[in-house]
């Protein structure tokens, strides 16, 4: 994306909101990046730049939210996706395990409302140290087509890990159950051949049953698309349901949309809310921290954080653009 | 005497498998088959509205309609079987290329295009349209399934035996893969 006129005028606001303060933002971030120099601990060195990104937030970046176009910062959006979402999906959990709530805003765009969370799980290296940040982005959009069952799109990756988690426990059960066979029969047999096997066969069978092992009440829904199905699943409990609104253009679109965001998984559920209306739950998985402002390594007035920041904002309305969500017919 | 025995159980229960399987495949691609007729009974519905408003506006047109409503009386006579589903099916293809012309005419008549009940009776067919399209490619996916089933060995073997024939795939005619635009020709 290239730096357009919309983008100046945004840098600018920010400039505009930063000039009375620069001495003073400058130096709590002089101190800080001196501290995160002198610190040891990845986790401390963390800890700094989080420090610094949470000033910025707080000091410009509803200004900047309302530059940008009918968008807000409301941190009561992330329980609200989690409970229009709760027992709707079955593989789309607001948040996923182990994530905690980071950002989160409303807004509309050409007519379509949306909610967006942002959820974080950091993950420590233990060989180096380092710390590796993973978000999740929940996105819930209006939806103007009518819905009557469930549809859930899941890319390979997310069902994949579910499947080995599930497949893994079973393993590990199946694993205590023979040592205690074992112990009983004295069968070198028990005791190492079978648990060896199973476990060798664990990557080979997953992305095999994967899919069906993962449907709960919904059956696989077998779309015509060999590049889509590579990449995704999709479960419904209605067939047709299911195609009406995963179209040939619709898959062609999302699976435009993960290669786009180079993320490393993303899931789509369509469903009806408490309120019975229409929505459409997106989740992109990232190995970034998204929606941030500053880098406590460069100067406050640098232009790349801010364009970040910018270029994340565009990229929720080129989701409704790209997915077309703004269209009554032929999504 | 215990390892034939062991052999004959393991075949008897790989042979009831693949007969499972297939007759599951055959009430798929069924159960996919009755999915386009229930599509196609929405549309028909929704004809005598389009009709009615339609003819209000559109004096010139008295054949085009009193086809159209022939059509739907035929579609309405015809069963549910696959033998009748295929007449309905022909029917349809005659409906749309009627339907084509009249939706092509509206552009003579800013009136009609702007009647809110006829845009809101355009937009709910339009959606039945899609939900049609997706029960064809419910039905062909299941099809596809099917008809793999019963030209792969081993199972070709078993489908022989107990009769179940190869199903056909949802084609469309070259007239139906023009696209109606309604929403360009209702904005």
């Amino acid at each position: 994306m290239e730096k357009d006129g919309r983008f100046a005028e945004f840098y600018k606001t920010f400039l505009n909101e930063m000039n009375p303060k620069f001495q003073e933002i400058e130096g709590y971030r002089e101190e800080l990046l001196d501290k995160y120099r002198r610190s040891y601990y990845a986790f401390d060195k963390c800890n700094y730049k989080r420090q610094f990104k949470e000033y910025l937030k707080i000091k410009f970046r509803s200004k900047l939210l309302q530059t940008f176009g009918n968008i807000s910062q409301n941190n009561s959006v992330a329980q609200y996706i989690a409970d229009e979402t709760c027992a709707k999906t079955d593989f789309s959990k607001v948040p996923p395990d182990g994530y905690y709530f980071d950002d989160s805003f409303e807004g509309s765009y050409n007519g379509i409302n949306f909610q967006i969370a942002e959820f974080l799980y950091e993950d420590e290296n233990r060989s180096d140290g380092t710390i590796t940040t993973n978000s999740c982005i929940a996105m819930l959009f209006d939806y103007n087509k009518k819905i009557t069952s469930t549809v859930e799109i899941v890319s390979d990756s997310v069902s994949l890990s579910l499947a080995y988690i599930i497949i893994f426990s079973t393993i590990l059960f199946l694993f205590v159950i023979y040592s205690i066979i074992g112990k009983v029969v004295k069968d070198i047999f028990f005791l190492y051949i079978v648990p060896f096997v199973l476990f060798g066969s664990f990557r080979l069978i997953s992305p095999l049953i994967g899919p069906n092992l993962l449907k709960k009440n919904n059956s696989v829904v077998n779309l015509e698309d060999p590049k889509f199905r590579s990449r995704f699943s999709v479960y419904s409990s209605d067939q047709v349901e299911a195609r009406y609104h995963c179209t040939p253009a619709f898959m062609d679109r999302l699976y435009n949309l993960k290669t786009a965001f180079g993320a490393r998984g993303l899931s789509c559920a369509f469903f009806n809310n408490s309120q019975a209306q229409p929505k459409v739950l997106i989740q992109i998985y990232s190995s970034k921290d998204l929606f941030e402002l500053g880098d406590i390594n460069k100067p406050i007035y640098d232009d790349s954080s801010i364009f970040a920041f910018y270029r994340e904002l565009n990229s929720i309305h080129q989701i409704i653009d790209a997915l077309k969500l703004d269209n009554k017919i032929g999504l | 005497m215990m390892v034939f025995a062991i052999t004959f159980a393991l075949v008897l229960i790989w042979f009831y498998s693949i007969y499972v399987s297939l007759i599951e495949k055959r009430n798929k691609a069924l159960e996919a088959f009755s999915s386009i007729d229930v599509q196609l009974k929405k549309r028909y519905d929704l004809l005598p509205n389009i009709v009615s408003i339609a003819k209000g506006y559109m004096t010139y047109e008295k054949n085009l309609f009193e086809e159209i409503t022939s059509l739907r009386t035929q579609f309405q006579q015809v069963g549910t079987n696959q033998v009748d589903i295929n007449k309905k099916l022909a029917l349809n293809k005659e409906l749309s290329n009627k339907l084509t012309y009249l939706f092509a005419t509206f552009e003579s008549y800013p009136e009609l295009k702007s009647d809110k009940i006829m845009q809101n009776t355009m937009v709910t067919f339009c959606e039945v349209e899609e939900h049609i399209a997706a029960a064809r490619r419910f039905y062909n996916s299941a099809v596809n399934e099917l008809n793999n089933a019963v030209q792969i060995f081993p199972s070709s073997i078993i489908a022989n035996l107990i009769n179940i024939k190869e199903f056909q795939f949802f084609k469309a005619e070259s007239f139906e893969k023009v696209n109606i635009n309604l929403k360009e020709t209702f904005n």
